[in-house]
């Protein structure tokens, strides 16, 4: 509100001249403004705790290294790379576990999707291959039974993974995937992807069967197993991308670790998702 | 990433009571991914259970892609439909070979057979 004296022509005053707003209509909805950026902060607030969880779970399920495996005449090296944006956490996993029968479960996977949902089904199916492997199945058989608990057993959660079981008294690798890129073998200066054997991807079907391949080792050898986040590129296909990873697996490196630290800072992947590398060597 | 915008482009062409095509254009992911998955429940509500993908113009697809279309097909089965994908670019056809979808969903090689595999012309 403003108000002026109004001054007669004797200068005495014959007048007060004002004129008034009333706002409290824009106070109001300042109040509300406030009130409200208030909440979206609380918001942002629990969405970066959310995404901090979501990491944290994960580190304490697949710590980003491993310890090395005690598996007698074979090295096993892992990288676990979480995707640089925390929302975009998602559902890769790595396994490498000496089985009773002193044979060796090694599995890559990556369950569809992003955040605490992904990470839930990525644990669920983790844990399940493992309890299943102790029957000393096959990966195949193995394999069929992990699509049976992605359909029933969750929220419909769909996934990838490829499962190799290397015996080391025979230095045979049996493997098999399910809907996930098949694995690399590394033998002297040559580097080849491992055929495309059948397999469709976890949890879509009630059933599947997936086919089982044999792959005799030689010392020296190493084979590579890896989701996607290594390779993925939007304007690269996927059998380029590939062909470039079996580019950098064919370069001479000191040892398996550092194989793996070439291959990750070579990744060409701009989807910024999580990536899980696992090698095994044979000593 | 969040970013970037929806790069998705969804035509859809009623063919008849129960046939409807989805012309796809872009790329699909999780960004986009949801809008998808709403045009196709849309279609279902409406009765229309045989959903033809025309994916000539689909340069990428990812997992959460792969997600929508299975769900897709689950519902459109149940319905007595099907989902019929037609034309798939290299890229997109490599990824549905890889993730073994092309073992329950055949990809038609053009538009012409995929409409005539959902039996209309």
């Amino acid at each position: 509100m403003i108000a002026e004296p109004a001054l007669g022509t004797d200068d005495r005053l014959q007048a007060v001249r004002g004129a008034y707003q009333d706002i409290s209509a824009q106070h109001w909805t300042e109040v509300a403004l406030m009130a409200t950026r208030d909440r979206l902060v609380a918001t942002e607030e629990e969405a970066v705790e959310r995404n901090r969880l979501t990491l944290q779970l994960q580190h304490a399920i697949m710590p980003p290294a491993k310890p090395p495996l005690d598996a007698p005449g074979l090295d096993v090296a892992v990288r676990y790379r979480p995707a640089e944006s925390e929302s975009m956490v998602g559902g890769d996993w790595y396994d490498a576990v000496v089985l009773p029968s002193k044979k060796v479960l090694l599995c890559v996977g990556d369950v569809a999707g992003h955040g605490v949902e992904a990470a839930t089904g990525m644990v669920v199916l983790r844990n399940a291959l493992r309890g299943l492997a102790v029957t000393g199945a096959g990966p195949g058989q193995l394999l069929s039974w992990l699509n049976s608990v992605a359909h029933h057993l969750t929220a419909q959660v769909t996934g990838t993974a490829v499962c190799g079981i290397y015996d080391p008294g025979t230095r045979t690798l049996r493997w098999a995937r399910a809907g996930h890129l098949p694995p690399v073998l590394v033998r002297g200066s040559e580097a080849a992807d491992l055929p495309l054997l059948r397999g469709m991807l976890l949890g879509a079907l009630a059933e599947a069967e997936y086919e089982e391949a044999e792959l005799r080792l030689e010392p020296d050898d190493t084979v590579l197993m890896y989701t996607d986040g290594l390779v993925e590129r939007r304007d690269t296909s996927v059998h380029d991308s590939v062909a470039q990873l079996l580019a950098t697996a064919r370069l001479p490196t000191d040892g398996l670790e550092g194989r793996l630290d070439l291959l990750l800072s070579r990744s060409k992947s701009d989807t910024d998702d999580d990536t899980c590398l696992i090698g095994v060597q044979v000593n | 990433m969040s970013e970037r915008e929806p790069n998705l482009d969804v035509g859809v062409t009623i063919r008849d009571a129960g046939t409807a095509v989805l012309a796809l254009a872009g790329e699909l992911d999780m960004e986009t991914a949801p809008l998808l998955q709403d045009d196709l429940s849309e279609q279902l509500r409406q009765g229309r259970a045989h959903l033809v993908l025309d994916l000539s113009a689909l340069g990428f697809m990812d997992s959460s892609g792969l997600n929508v279309l299975i769900r897709a097909v689950h519902k459109a089965r149940a319905l007595g439909g099907d989902v019929y994908l037609a034309a798939p670019t290299s890229a997109v056809r490599r990824i549905l070979e890889i993730t073994g979808v092309t073992t329950t969903i055949p990809p038609h090689p053009d538009l012409a057979a995929a409409l005539a595999a959902a039996g209309t012309r």
